[in-house]
């Protein structure tokens, strides 16, 4: 097998991008799963400590705003790769 | 509409556009307590892993200078994977470049075969997703651990924030790594199962419908079944480039 190509890689780094469709099919789900995760934690936080409705509430919104931080973070390095 | 759902459901009872999803044994082993019965879930992966084994089996039998047209697949599949995990890990990413390959191929012809009209797509069960990228992101994490140590928790501390805000950003990128995992199996999951879904619908009213109004989803099972060919390729892309992004990050940092 000829390995000249996978070389020119080596040697030269270049942006990868990835094509729109990807990068759009990312973003909703970046958004409404950080969102579920950080509501499902508040809410286990909330069963264990027994302090109903606080922490689910607090943990939503700190889910949604790490989705909207992931989804700003996704769209401004385009998935670059190193500051992802 | 409320009305006439429950006459449909009735007079077709085994209609159901989420029938192929459903996990049927075929044989039942308890090994230790733990089932390991053989289901058309594990039946359809040992189909998928034979058929990338077969492909490249076929596409480097012989293999010529001037490569013939499986060849030319099976080289181009390699640079392409290659090619990413050069890209966006490095020279460090090399020992892992075996497992990237695997994974590719192994959930592209998942969600390939799972397009043959009769067969069970593995890649729209949750847990098999989950499984992969429990695993991804846990080695991750623990490959990170072992080469920063304690080191490796300044990556959920943000650069160029400012003190006073910390008590805010901590809590929110320690969510969005955990979000990692759950994101990368739902997104594959929630594609297929939409995907196929869909279809199953569009081929239930080819069914329901007189003969002059089936040929519309007749036509769009046609082109949504191209849609899906193209979605299962994008997806497979996209885990492995995450996969890539996850490994890179335990090694690099930020």
């Amino acid at each position: 097998m000829e390995t000249n190509d996978g070389e020119a890689h080596l040697r030269k780094p270049r942006r990868r991008e990835v094509p729109g469709v990807g990068l759009a099919m990312r973003l909703g789900t970046e958004l409404v799963v950080s969102t579920m995760v950080g509501t499902g934690l508040g809410y286990m936080a909330d069963h264990w400590l027994k302090s109903s409705p606080w922490f689910t509430v607090v943990f939503l919104f700190f889910g949604a705003a790490a989705g909207i931080r992931n989804v700003y973070r996704l769209v401004n390095t385009n998935t670059d790769s190193a500051s992802t | 509409m409320t009305a006439t759902a429950p006459v449909v459901a009735a007079a077709a009872p085994k209609m159901d556009p989420l029938h192929h999803f459903h996990v049927t044994k075929y044989l039942d082993f308890d090994y230790l307590g733990i089932d390991v019965a053989i289901s058309n879930s594990v039946l359809w992966m040992w189909i998928a892993a034979g058929l990338v084994l077969l492909f490249f089996h076929l596409a480097f039998k012989n293999p010529r200078i001037v490569p013939g047209r499986l060849q030319s697949l099976g080289e181009a599949g390699y640079l392409f994977i290659r090619g990413i995990v050069d890209d966006i890990v490095g020279e460090k990413g090399r020992p892992f470049f075996p497992y990237i390959f695997t994974l590719f191929f192994f959930i592209l012809f998942c969600n390939l075969a799972g397009l043959i009209p009769g067969s069970f797509t593995v890649t729209s069960q949750l847990i098999v997703t989950a499984t992969f990228s429990l695993t991804i992101v846990g080695f991750s994490f623990a490959y990170g651990f072992y080469l920063h140590g304690t080191h490796y928790f300044k990556f959920f501390v943000p650069t160029g924030v400012p003190v006073l805000l910390m008590p805010l950003m901590i809590p929110i990128e320690i969510i969005s790594f955990l979000a990692r995992p759950v994101s990368l199996a739902v997104r594959l999951f929630a594609n297929m199962t939409a995907g196929h879904t869909m279809l199953a619908v569009m081929f239930l009213y080819v069914v329901t419908l007189p003969w002059w109004g089936a040929w519309v989803p007749f036509g769009f099972t046609v082109i949504f079944t191209g849609v899906e060919i193209f979605i299962g390729f994008i997806q497979a892309y996209i885990f492995t480039i995450l996969t890539c992004v996850y490994i890179n990050d335990s090694i690099h940092m930020h």
